[in-house]
């Protein structure tokens, strides 16, 4: 019956050609738009390595020129403590990479003759408070850390796994990025600080200690604190307030961490979401016109099938016949496809993707498909398994 | 072989009821070569249609090595067709796009537990009874009418069935063609004993069967 079926379809390939393509293009759309949320959702799954409940951010914009060190590291720390004061800040401290927030520093160094990407950001020693982070190995940042002759450093276990493999990382030093620069001593290990929030992909990351003495002391530009849960935002324009008295030379805008989430999410999702529902709309045009193709098949081919019926063919026989034809031209369109989107991991065009997301959105993609053969054929099958025989033959 | 006993058709449409046959009674013994003569729209095809189990009367009762299969549901029509008749039409009714080796299969996909090999070894011997063993790579469209009945006869004969009917088999050929195609019938039914029923307006072809019947206006005159 299957020799039977290719041999028909190969016959009739002009007829089928054009569902062949539909269904190819189709397919392609499809398989596109679910990686990329398969992409998503295996980003999703990674652990983020902070909790962002309850935790608001201050963004501060300074228009004037760089003061120096010493007055960057005493404005951080009035600006800390004004935070402090208010009754509604349980924690409260200083990042220069906050999370979901616009800005990432990366640097680079080498490993093995290969040149190594990672994020990197400084903070203080509350910062694991504010943000709950708990390392896996070693210790968050102490007050104090500052009077080392090397700069403390925390690393995520992707990192400490690249530069260490199964070794432990706590008490050594950290490979060079510049010369000149001090040294650098590795004293915790977190499981990670996914500061581009769940959608981002999993990287390299490091923190160094925000050391208050340091002669390249930054500029104040974002506070984060925790505050008790079901705290209303009532407190942010006292709270601007009182930083404005503080520094008025400095714009203050406060935002709530799980707010800036929901943006950072939307920017993402926004164009999947697109993606998403042109893909719909093609797979409902593309069905609509399958529907059409095999209806308009059926009725140009009474005679046939009504001559299947008279030399023995069961209305069930007929019912397979015309979806085992659909399924056909549908497994070649699928097949090259296939072929097509196996390209992609097989010659490694995109970096940075896990395998497992080509193959979950593969078989997805493959299985919406069939699936639309199937709802597709069935309404013409039916209406093929009602030509009787006599019908069939009897006009000529 | 067959049995009518007070056969009765009627079509019934939207608006319109047409009788296309009634009190139809008729015995065809196996081995018989049966003509049936009449004018166009008398009943003839509706008369082979039942015979062949392609419908079922409106009422009496039909038949078929004693069975009575008048009443029988379209799953066992189509597996008794498919195991005891053979059909050939005025118009061939060839599948265009499947060549003549596949089109003399048909019937045999549609029987249980025969093998593909099988399928093909009973094709040829089908092909090779009505002389074309040279065309068996060939479309149908690249055949004579002669040529694309004497397929249909394979098709027919493939599944080795006892009753053979035929609606008008030489009325889109030639006479010469028709000569040929009333040849390999008479040999169907004298060498192999297969019954034989024939749609025929040329009164030619009906004197060299066994017996002619002949219809008017749905009703059997002689
Ligand atoms: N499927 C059908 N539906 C309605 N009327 C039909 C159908 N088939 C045949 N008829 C009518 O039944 C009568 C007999 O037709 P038919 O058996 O084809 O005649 P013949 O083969 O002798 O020319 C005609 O009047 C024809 O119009
Ligand atoms: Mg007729």
């Amino acid at each position: 019956m299957i020799v039977h079926l290719l041999t028909l379809v190969w016959n009739r390939w002009r007829s089928g050609m054009l569902v062949v393509v539909e269904i190819f293009f189709c397919f392609i759309v499809v398989y596109a738009v679910l990686a990329a949320g398969a992409y998503f959702a295996e980003q999703y799954a990674h652990p983020l390595g902070f909790s962002y409940e309850n935790v608001w951010n201050i963004s501060m914009e300074y228009r004037g020129e760089y003061p120096g060190a010493v007055e960057a590291s005493e404005r951080t720390q009035r600006l800390l403590q004004a935070v402090r004061s208010i009754d509604e800040a349980e924690e409260v401290a200083s990042a220069t990479v906050v999370p979901y927030g616009s800005s990432t520093y990366m640097r680079s160094f080498e490993l093995k003759g290969h040149p190594v990407s990672v994020l990197s950001n400084w903070a203080d020693a509350k910062f694991d408070d504010v943000m709950g982070i708990q390392p896996v190995r070693g210790r968050w940042f102490e007050e104090g850390d500052e009077s080392q002759n090397w700069i403390p450093m925390i690393i995520n276990e992707h990192l400490a796994q690249a530069i260490f493999g199964k070794e432990d990382p706590i008490g050594k030093l950290f490979p060079t990025m510049s010369e000149g620069e001090r040294e650098r001593r590795i004293i915790g290990v977190i499981r990670d600080f996914r500061s581009g929030g769940e959608l981002s992909v999993p990287d390299n990351y490091y923190f160094e200690y925000a050391v208050s003495k340091d002669t390249n002391a930054m500029m104040p530009r974002d506070i984060v604190f925790r505050v008790r849960a079901g705290t209303q935002a009532g407190f942010s324009e006292r709270l601007v307030e009182r930083l404005h008295a503080e520094y008025p030379d400095t714009i203050y805008r406060i935002k709530a961490l799980v707010d800036m989430r929901k943006s950072a999410m939307q920017t993402k999702l926004v164009p999947l979401l697109i993606a998403g529902i042109v893909a719909g709309f093609l797979l409902l045009m593309a069905g609509l016109g399958l529907v059409g193709v095999l209806w308009q098949n059926v009725s140009r081919r009474t005679r046939e099938i009504g001559l299947r019926r008279a030399v023995g063919a069961g209305v069930r026989d007929i019912y397979k016949q015309i979806l085992g034809e659909l399924f056909v031209l549908m497994s070649f369109a699928l097949l090259v496809g296939t072929l097509l989107v196996l390209q992609v991991p097989l010659l490694n065009l995109i970096s940075n993707v896990p395998v497992s997301v080509y193959f979950t959105s593969l078989a997805g993609a493959l299985g919406v498909m069939y699936l639309l053969a199937l709802v597709c054929g069935l309404y013409p099958a039916i209406l093929a398994t009602r030509i009787q025989p006599t019908e069939a033959l009897h006009y000529e | 072989m067959l049995e009518l006993s007070n056969i009765k058709k009627v079509y019934r449409t939207d608006k319109l009821e047409t009788v296309a046959l009634s009190e139809v009674n008729l015995v065809v013994a196996g081995g018989e070569f049966l003509s049936i003569m009449g004018p166009s729209g008398s009943g003839k095809s509706t008369l082979l249609n039942l015979m062949g189990l392609l419908d079922t009367p409106t009422s009496g009762s039909l038949l078929l090595d004693g069975e009575n299969v008048s009443t029988y549901r379209d799953k066992k029509l189509a597996l008794l067709r498919n195991h005891k008749v053979g059909f050939i039409f005025q118009t061939f009714h060839l599948v265009n796009d499947l060549r003549v080796i596949d089109n003399v299969e048909l019937p045999l996909l549609y029987r249980r537990g025969i093998s593909s090999r099988e399928r093909r070894a009973l094709a040829l011997l089908a092909l090779e009874r009505v002389g074309l063993m040279s065309r068996i790579d060939h479309f149908p469209s690249q055949l004579s009418g002669g040529q694309q009945q004497r397929v249909a006869i394979a098709r027919a004969i493939v599944g080795r069935p006892a009753l053979l009917l035929a609606d008008e088999p030489t009325g889109n050929l030639d006479s010469r063609m028709g000569e040929e195609i009333m040849d390999i019938l008479r040999e169907l039914n004298e060498k192999d004993g297969t019954t034989l029923i024939m749609v025929t307006h040329d009164p030619r072809m009906a004197e060299r069967t066994h017996r002619t019947i002949r219809i008017f206006d749905g009703r059997q005159v002689a």
